[in-house]
């Protein structure tokens, strides 16, 4: 918490902030409540209970998006050894953030059942890579996901960017393969006509994990691994409509924008969600942004939708 | 290193920490390159710099200093502060030399002469050190002190920094760094002149000063992030630097030569060898040292195509 807030200031912002913003449409899910202390808050995907920052996976799986520094990649690799992942996912826990996001990497998935089999309580939202189009091949993907204890999957966005147009039947098959099995799906997107695809044709995911950032900062023009959401605007406009909750995802356009200035964005932008990827050492520090952040936004046009 | 341990044993056991924390799950495919064996490796190629034979790979001293040039992603700085552990400094120094590295230039603050002393006096290290002090080189009795300072630790050689001396001729005082250069000589060290603008070097020679090596940005611009401009451009005309120091007769020590990461060590040594630098500074990671000696190796065993005669 901001050393200029009391814990009490801070519980009467949450609240005043949650009040205005479940004003702002009767649809929306609950406003955040002010959290129980200074708990990061939370809000809901079907019965889940998530904490408004999600762990993002991609520094657990040393993918780093480093633009031409091809260094970062091996540094993150020699920093996040296996015993640095199992530490961060409890540092990350202990602060509040209660779920984490990651594609199936093996190696990885180890260590999130090791977490786990330690005694840590660390939901999981995981997509599958395997080939989408192989309907055999997918399921028995999501099957293991499912079987392996995950709480929600999702369509890949790197599969989903390439079906919003004519394939969009595959995409729809997904999300029934996964919703078959019984967990909550998401549908992962780049691409802002993934989102229009889906509700256009009413496909039932349950919610969106899709990107957002802006483009204030020195490597967005740069175009090299350095932009994941090309129309912003557009993004918030279109999201406005839609009332499933929605994950951001690369808000921080991976390590340019700072933490304070992309939460911000987002939650104003509308997302319910948002991921941040956090070496050990930024969690606290993320965290205590984020609560201030959410307790003080007030222009926010999207209703809470989880 | 403990007592009654060989410098041998140090250096091989130093070497097979390093080692081990390889193992990490996805270091290898990262591509850092093998680890090293714990074998000491042959001493690379040398040149000559006054009396000191010097190996024509260098360890820089930034990822020592901890200062990277990470463009607009911040959160890299704090990653390489919490990777290059004073521990892990300590390991990085010793691979080097253990890879066949024997000198390193670094800046001096108290944490970096803190760790070279470590490393030379209770560890064993033979590196040798080319050194620079970054004090207002305009409060002439607290730069004296630092230079002398440095004299006094037993620094092989030391230069006048980059940031001081493009500073310096760009107002005209040209006079400033003919006057830092003899200090460092009167403190009995070789003095050096680093600049990343051209024009130093130019008012260097022009002024006949008695320097004895150059130290001096050097790489191509084809990479992502030349364009970018932010934190990433270190030498803007290569080409004129190439040009100029083919009539410098004084031995040239290039810098930034990967662009602070962006270029691949194979080919920004081989493009500032063949561009006619006598000696190259490389910041690397103990796990980059193995992969960047081995293509040093292996360019300078090529005969690189050169225009400039080796200086050194």
């Amino acid at each position: 918490m901001p050393g200029e807030l009391s814990r009490r200031d801070f519980v009467k912002g949450s609240v005043a902030g949650a009040a205005l913003a479940a004003g702002a449409g009767a649809l929306g899910a609950a406003a955040p409540t002010a959290p129980a202390g200074d708990a990061l808050p939370k809000g809901k995907i079907g019965k889940m209970e998530i904490s408004r920052i999600l762990l993002g996976g991609n520094l657990l799986t040393h993918y780093t998006h480093s633009r031409d520094l091809r260094y970062v990649y091996a540094l993150a690799a020699r920093y996040n050894t296996p015993e640095k992942i199992i530490e961060t996912m409890a540092v990350a826990e202990a602060n509040g953030v209660n779920t984490l996001v990651i594609h199936t990497v093996p190696a990885a998935l180890k260590l999130l059942e090791q977490h786990r089999k330690n005694g840590g309580k660390m939901q999981w939202i995981i997509c599958s890579t395997a080939p989408i189009e192989d309907v055999n091949k997918y399921s028995q993907s999501v099957q293991q996901l499912v079987d392996m204890g995950t709480d929600a999957i999702y369509v890949w966005g790197v599969h989903a960017d390439g079906l919003a147009g004519a394939k969009v039947g595959v995409l729809a098959k997904a999300v029934e393969i996964i919703k078959a099995s019984g967990a909550l799906c998401g549908v992962g997107a780049h691409q802002l006509a993934v989102v229009q695809a889906c509700e256009r044709e009413k496909i039932p995911n349950d919610f969106y994990i899709k990107t957002l950032h802006h483009h204030n900062y020195p490597s967005a023009k740069l175009n090299h691994d350095s932009s994941w959401c090309s129309n912003p605007e557009e993004t918030i406009e279109v999201m406005e409509t839609v009332e499933k909750p929605w994950i951001s995802f690369k808000v921080m356009a991976a390590g340019a924008i700072p933490p304070e200035n992309a939460f911000r964005y987002v939650f104003e932008g509308g997302a319910d969600f948002s991921l941040a990827g956090m070496f050990d050492f930024e969690i606290a520090e993320d965290v205590a942004i984020a609560k201030r952040v959410l307790a003080g936004i007030k222009d926010r046009k999207r209703p809470w939708r989880g | 290193m403990r007592e009654g341990m060989s410098r041998r044993e140090f250096v091989r056991s130093t070497v097979a920490a390093s080692a081990g924390s390889a193992l990490a799950f996805g270091a290898g495919a990262a591509g850092a390159g093998e680890a090293p064996s714990a074998a000491p490796k042959p001493l690379l190629p040398t040149g000559k710099i006054g009396k000191l034979a010097i190996t024509r790979l260098i360890l820089g001293g930034n990822l020592l200093g901890r200062y990277n040039h990470a463009r607009d992603l911040r959160y890299v700085l704090r990653l390489v502060k919490e990777y290059n552990t004073d521990e892990k400094i300590l390991q990085t120094l010793a691979l080097a030399e253990a890879s066949g590295i024997n000198t390193v230039s670094v800046h001096v603050n108290p944490s970096t002469r803190g760790l070279l002393k470590e490393y030379r006096e209770k560890r064993g290290g033979k590196l040798q050190w080319i050194l620079y002090p970054t004090g207002n080189i305009e409060d002439w009795a607290g730069y004296s002190r630092d230079v002398q300072q440095i004299a006094d630790d037993g620094a092989e050689a030391c230069y006048v920094w980059g940031v001081h001396t493009d500073g310096l001729v760009a107002k005209g005082k040209v006079e400033v760094i003919a006057k830092a250069v003899e200090l460092i000589k009167a403190n009995g060290m070789p003095a050096g002149v680093c600049a990343h603008d051209l024009r130093v070097i130019q008012e260097c020679e022009k002024a006949r000063l008695p320097v004895d090596f150059y130290i001096k940005t050097f790489h191509h611009l084809n990479y992502p992030s030349a364009k970018m401009d932010f934190d990433s451009v270190f030498c803007r005309e290569p080409e004129k630097v190439a040009e100029f120091m083919g009539s410098v007769e004084k031995p040239w020590i290039a810098f930034k030569v990967m662009a602070a990461g962006a270029i691949p060590p194979k080919d920004a040594f081989r493009y500032a060898f063949e561009g006619g630098a006598d000696f190259l500074f490389a910041g690397m990671f103990d796990f980059d040292i193995a992969e960047d000696v081995q293509v040093t190796r292996d360019i300078l065993a090529s005969e690189p195509k050169r225009s400039r005669p080796w200086r050194s």
